[in-house]
């Protein structure tokens, strides 16, 4: 559903992205795996359409992220932070990504129940904590009941009880035939909740495959990432 | 107008009306206003100040309420990172800019009618007379229209800067330093947004600032407002946010 296709990416003159290229498919969890700086951030950015790539194409069913008929309801996005205005209150921020999509109002009550938020709907964003802030991200993305959710470094901020909440929230999503792409940087965290892998180091596409493909002989995802990324002197 | 673009103003609206700093700086600048116009109603010789003279003069330093508000929209956008949420609900981004401005447009018109009516009503108490009807309304509309112009031409370059303290710099720099001291010394500066609207908002202004009638200097700054979008539409389809 998500399809990467030969993304290449140069800010200046440095090579952010370099070729990559993979998939999303349907009723899967994919994990997107790098260590910081890899590019994980700018595929889904350029995903997303919020960066334009300098070559390549991102594609939701078939159709750039910037024309999508109904965005909301076909990709939810969670980057870093919670994406929303300090002064603003957690449910006025949902209203009006609500509005944007032609969402009614009680959908805004449901996603904040949903990510447990209702009881800070009427506090001001700035006073969240960073896990909080993280929960009302995926609230907004939650409004449209998306496709596909594509989440950068869902698990960074949250407490073990939220790992967990979340982990098992993404299986729920693709088991329901959803498509869930994340990414994130710490392996160890997601050998239980990932179908397929693809892995990134400076900019590349390193492997890809199922999670028994990738980790193969090995002990765990882990060894097998820092086995495919140690030779490029990391 | 398409449903994207009806819905998106709609989420516009919601979002500028939602943003505390958008009620104080409305609020703030009403209030202001107000009392500029007791001063300047109080201090003028007796049967020397009309009405609308007091109730007008206010608005060469209340727009800065106005310049912060447009402002102050844009770059809000910025913090939290809210402006990826903003494109990922809204992300053909021509559309969403100039829903941006329309919703601001309409917010800054409603704020600057309440504004400079409450001015004209608060002098004629002080001045202890009354303006017509006609004039008035004509004091208003002009005064408006210049207020809200200000408001997206703000918004416009806050768009290209991105950032609050150098737009607001910027923008305060041209409004009261460089427009002011340009104005007395060179003829271009006639055609300045600032200098251009004068009469716009105080019809008996005499030298360059009344060289241009209201309508025309209308027209000029009209231009520098459709001038400013086009380019921060431009640079914001072409940027990655």
């Amino acid at each position: 559903m998500l399809k990467i296709d030969r993304l290449t990416k140069r800010r200046g003159s440095a090579l952010i992205l370099s070729d990559v290229s993979f998939e999303a498919r349907r009723g899967r969890v994919t994990g997107f795996l790098g260590p910081n700086g890899a590019g994980k951030s700018s595929t889904l950015r350029i995903l997303l359409g919020l960066d334009h790539p300098t070559s390549g194409t991102a594609l939701v069913d078939g159709v750039r992220f910037a024309a999508l008929r109904d965005p909301l309801a076909k990709v939810g996005a969670v980057l870093d932070g919670s994406g929303a205005h300090r002064s603003r209150t957690g449910r006025a921020h949902l209203n009006w990504v609500a509005a944007a999509g032609g969402i009614p109002r009680r959908r805004v009550d449901e996603v904040l129940e949903l990510v447990e938020l209702s009881g800070a709907a009427r506090k001001r964003v700035g006073g969240y904590s960073l896990g909080m802030g993280r929960r009302l991200a995926l609230a907004a993305a939650l409004l449209g009941d998306p496709e596909a959710l594509v989440l950068d470094e869902p698990i960074n901020g949250l407490d073990p009880e939220g790992i967990r909440w979340i982990r098992t929230f993404l299986r729920e999503r693709a088991a329901a035939g959803h498509t869930v792409l994340l990414s994130s940087h710490l392996m160890g965290e997601l050998s239980e909740t990932v179908d397929d892998v693809v892995i990134i180091n400076r900019g590349r596409v390193v492997a890809q495959g199922t999670l028994a493909e990738i980790t193969g002989a090995r002990r765990n995802l882990e060894d097998a990432f820092f086995a495919l990324t140690s030779g490029s002197g990391r | 107008m398409s449903h994207d673009t009806r819905r998106w103003i709609h989420a516009e609206t919601t979002k500028l009306w939602s943003l505390p700093a958008t009620h104080l700086t409305a609020l703030g600048t009403l209030v202001a206003s107000a009392m500029l116009a007791i001063a300047f109603g109080a201090a003028g010789r007796p049967g020397g100040t009309t009405v609308l003279d007091a109730g007008l003069a206010p608005v060469g330093y209340t727009q800065v309420g106005f310049i912060i508000l447009g402002v102050v929209a844009v770059t809000s956008e910025y913090s939290g990172g809210q402006l990826r949420t903003t494109l990922t609900a809204m992300p053909r981004r021509t559309t969403q800019h100039l829903a941006k401005l329309v919703s601001l447009a309409q917010f800054a018109l409603l704020a600057a009618v309440i504004t400079v009516l409450a001015s004209i009503v608060v002098a004629g108490v002080v001045v202890g007379d009354q303006a017509s009807l006609t004039e008035a309304l004509r004091g208003i509309g002009g005064a408006a229209g210049y207020l809200t112009l200000t408001t997206l031409l703000s918004a416009a370059v806050a768009a290209i800067v991105r950032r609050t303290i150098p737009a607001l710099a910027g923008l305060l720099v041209h409004y009261f330093i460089a427009g002011p001291l340009l104005r007395d010394r060179t003829d271009f500066a006639t055609y300045l947004p600032d200098t251009a609207g004068y009469r716009m908002w105080f019809p008996g202004a005499t030298g360059r600032l009344g060289a241009l009638s209201p309508l025309t200097g209308a027209a000029v700054v009209l231009a520098w407002v459709v001038l400013a979008v086009a380019v921060s539409t431009t640079a914001f389809r072409r940027r990655d946010a």
